[in-house]
């Protein structure tokens, strides 16, 4: 990373969102939908409201699909709330979700966007050229000999 | 306090940084996962999405800044497609 500088992204969030396994899919797309890049999916295995429904229960899937969505605070509540509709999880067993305010994130920013982003001149843009100035115009002084 | 330091990566670059951190004394605990991304990778392997790796790492927040460069710099996040860091705060540890 020699010559690099890490730049740090703030007032991002993660949100976290478990559902019954292959439910993740058409929740990911209803978070698309409204402006989210995209997800990461991991599996995993849920316990707890499947047994305290007793027979009910069995109709709840154990396998579980984790959905992780990092978004900027002003998207947010927008995503969190097509990711809640979506997954249906108004209705007993089907998953549950959270939020996580990010300290900060670092990835690949390309030159152009980072500088368009400080305001700061691109290394690979050829600088434009500033519009000349128009000179004002003289003023005649109209000296009389 | 602790903070969670959380690394989205390429499939088998979490275990290799595991296996380069877990024995570093400020680390508190370090955890993979796998699982698939659907924007991080141009790479596709499943329909829309291709596997990744999900590392998890706990530190002291005293060492936050210095275990995160450090897995900005082993993560490579200089060149596109490498993947996404993140830090966030936890409340409560025990142990």
């Amino acid at each position: 990373m020699a010559g690099r500088q890490i730049t740090y992204l703030t007032d991002a969030m993660m949100i976290t969102c478990i559902v019954q396994a292959s439910q993740a899919d058409k929740v990911v797309k209803a978070a698309q939908n409204v402006g989210a890049q995209g997800a990461t999916v991991t599996y995993a295995r849920g316990t707890g409201i499947r047994e305290r429904m007793g027979l009910m229960g069995v109709a709840i899937d154990e396998q579980k699909e984790m959905i992780r969505i990092i978004v900027s605070e002003e998207q947010a509540d927008r995503v969190f709330e097509a990711m809640y509709l979506a997954g249906e999880l108004d209705k007993p067993g089907m998953g549950i979700m959270f939020m996580n305010n990010l300290d900060r994130i670092a990835t690949y920013i390309p030159d152009d966007v980072l500088a368009d982003a400080t305001g700061a001149k691109s290394p690979k843009k050829a600088p434009k050229k500033a519009p000349a100035k128009k000179k004002p115009a003289a003023k005649k002084t109209g000296v009389k000999k | 306090m602790i903070t969670e330091i959380g690394a989205l990566l390429h499939k088998g670059v979490g275990n290799h940084m595991l296996a380069d951190l877990k024995s570093d004394k400020r680390v508190l605990g370090i955890y993979v996962e796998a699982g698939r991304t659907h924007d991080l990778f141009a790479f596709r392997e499943f329909g829309s999405a291709s596997e990744n790796d999900i590392l998890t790492v706990l530190v002291a927040e005293k060492d936050a800044d210095k275990i995160f460069d450090l897995v900005c710099k082993k993560a490579g996040l200089t060149e596109p497609q490498s993947g996404l860091v993140y830090q966030m705060p936890l409340h409560k540890k025990s142990g």
